[in-house]
């Protein structure tokens, strides 16, 4: 049987307000009458209440553990970034020497008058940072004469660059 | 929102399954509609946001399953269809197996009629005559306008009125339910 339940143009639209014409009132008054019939004749079966139970169980933990594990990752994630940029912070000096100072290393003994400042070679380097680049370090030797400053040049050349400090 | 799930399908699995069974016309697909509309709910209750009553939120999962089925069911027929159609007719034997499982009962009422209808119009009427819905409850159910039920509505009895025609029945003369097996006319 051919049936083309569209069949209805656009102009059929209804215009009713909730109240049905009366032969349709009659077909949903059949309807309801059927359905009632139907599950009277064959009423429900008992809900799946333990299935249901265990279900949702089942869904709650793996729902919270789920949370719980993406909270654990942003949380390390948040921490890492912390610590980097407190490591960041902890050392701009040495950072920023090195960028923008290059080394100053004086190729001889200048015999310098008196109150100039002096600039000398980076004595630096623990073992550890001994392929870094060299760091600058001014040292202002200050009210010191010629003879002096030459042995204090010395007394530095002699020290071996692991404890390269030398303080005035 | 935490939903009790022993009182929700004391208080709402048998209007559930009775929709089912109007829609799907056999009790044991019925069953297995609204027992999955109920394990439906408890993998998803904790979605429920409460902006809507639990029972018409139930009538939607239950619509989408019973779509789902029709959906498969349709394409299992076409691909039988297409096997069928292939076979030499000499050697052809009838697919008895796929014949829909549908109750006496269910095949004499107007719902077998229904049936024949697209989806919006089908599952309107049946919020509407067989689960007494508001049309602003169906509205919600189908996520549609107030006016496009009203329209499914009334296009639906209409296209029913129409089937019975063609059938050369008269909806005032319809037989008494479980009366005379009229599924041959169908």
């Amino acid at each position: 049987m051919s049936f083309n339940p569209n069949f209805l143009s656009p102009s059929d639209e209804p215009d009713f307000e909730g109240e049905l014409p009366a032969d349709f009132a009659a077909l949903g008054e059949q309807l309801q009458s059927d359905a009632n019939r139907l599950s009277s004749v064959y009423p429900a079966c008992q809900p799946p209440t333990k299935l249901m139970e265990a279900l949702a169980a089942q869904s709650r933990p793996q729902w919270s553990r789920g949370k719980v594990l993406a909270l654990i990752t942003s949380a390390a994630a948040a921490v890492l970034v912390v610590v980097g940029l407190i490591a960041v912070a902890v050392s701009p000096d040495v950072l920023r020497i090195a960028r923008d100072e290059p080394a100053a290393v004086p190729n001889s003994v200048p015999t310098l008058p008196d109150n100039e400042v002096v600039y000398l070679p980076p004595l630096s380097t623990l073992p550890e940072q001994a392929d870094l680049q060299p760091v600058s370090f001014r040292p202002a030797v200050m009210d010191v004469n010629g003879p002096e400053l030459e042995g204090l040049l010395d007394l530095w050349q002699e020290q071996p660059p692991a404890a390269g400090r030398i303080s005035f | 929102m935490a939903i009790d799930l022993q009182d929700t399908a004391r208080q709402h699995f048998e209007r559930i399954h009775r929709a089912a069974l109007v829609l799907s016309g056999n009790p044991w697909d019925a069953d297995d509609l609204a027992q999955e509309t109920f394990l439906v709910l408890s993998r998803q209750g904790a979605s429920f946001e409460g902006r809507s009553s639990l029972y018409t939120w139930l009538y939607g999962i239950l619509l989408n399953l019973e779509r789902r089925e029709r959906r498969r069911i349709g394409m299992r027929r076409k691909k039988l269809q297409v096997l069928w159609d292939s076979e030499p007719a000499e050697e052809r034997s009838t697919p008895g197996a796929d014949a829909p499982a549908e109750v006496h009962e269910w095949k004499n009422s107007l719902w077998a009629r229904v049936a024949l209808l697209p989806d919006g119009q089908r599952q309107s009427l049946v919020l509407r005559f067989s689960e007494g819905l508001r049309y602003e409850e169906i509205a919600e159910i189908l996520d549609c306008p107030l006016g496009t039920v009203k329209s499914r509505i009334f296009h639906g009895l209409a296209a029913l009125r129409k089937l019975m025609e063609l059938e050369g029945e008269d909806a005032r003369q319809l037989p008494e339910f479980p009366g005379e097996d009229l599924s041959h006319v169908i």
